[in-house]
């Protein structure tokens, strides 16, 4: 089956991006496929690169980044919530000469429009942190 | 889009508190205007989000309020509020900012159910 994920939670403030976590890789160790992660509201913060939890706690953004490039996932980030918040790639950081970016590697930003197009080409799209 | 499937947002928190109520609206809006069969449903605290004279100014946010008459003009039609949830709060249609169409728990049940794909929120 075609799964999408919509991540609304920021990792150590909420389950939600852990538990989206999980349920990623469950899926693909089950055969199905993900067609895309979306990251909206504070599900933005999984796609910083800054984030530097003490070593004996998870790297949760480290994981996703690792689970996307191993498995050539299309990982969305929603360009309007991550500026808001702080979450820029290369360009933004450009484009609002701003100190510094922060998007990990194998995440894009991207508009709304990605998260309606997962649901319109998935078979489900499951929704994590509202 | 090759196919076309209906889409229902459901709106459950109060418009102030987190950025839930305004970045749902968002997505309504884009989805809106992608041409998707789109519906909304306000329920639990998320009726709050429809309440008339909203004035945030106070505590610095933004009133997202003003834009949902925009919904009407991307032809978003099918609007509908919980009963019960209305009820519980003691507000009725009156108090509401766009027109509605105010369903019981069970109708409402019904709506999820012929949905294709319901974004939370």
């Amino acid at each position: 089956m075609k799964y999408s994920l919509a991540i609304y939670g920021a990792p150590y403030s909420s389950q939600a991006a852990d538990t989206a976590f999980s349920f990623a890789e469950a899926a693909i160790a089950r055969g199905h496929e993900i067609y895309r992660l979306f990251f909206y509201l504070d599900g933005v913060h999984n796609a910083s690169n800054l984030a530097t939890p003490p070593q004996d706690e998870n790297d949760l953004p480290a994981r996703w980044q690792e689970l996307i490039k191993a498995q050539n996932i299309d990982a969305v980030v929603c360009i309007a919530a991550g500026l808001r918040r702080g979450v820029l790639d290369e360009v933004e950081q450009q484009r609002y000469e701003k100190n510094g970016n922060n998007l990990s590697e194998g995440f894009t930003l991207s508009g709304l429009g990605q998260l309606i197009d997962a649901g319109t080409n998935s078979d489900r799209l499951i929704t994590f942190g509202a | 889009m090759s196919n076309n499937k209906s889409f229902l947002i459901v709106n459950r928190k109060a418009p102030f508190g987190s950025a839930y109520a305004k970045e749902a609206l968002d997505v309504g809006l884009i989805a809106a205007a992608f041409g998707q069969k789109l519906s909304l449903l306000f329920m639990d605290d998320g009726v709050y989000q429809l309440l008339k004279q909203q004035d945030p100014s106070d505590i610095n946010q933004k009133n997202s309020s003003q834009t949902l008459p925009m919904l009407e003009m991307y032809d978003v039609k099918d609007i509908y509020v919980e009963a019960e949830s209305l009820q519980a709060r003691n507000l009725n249609a009156e108090d509401l900012l766009i027109p509605v169409e105010i369903i019981d728990k069970e109708t409402t049940s019904e709506l999820l159910e012929q949905q294709d794909i319901l974004l939370n929120f």
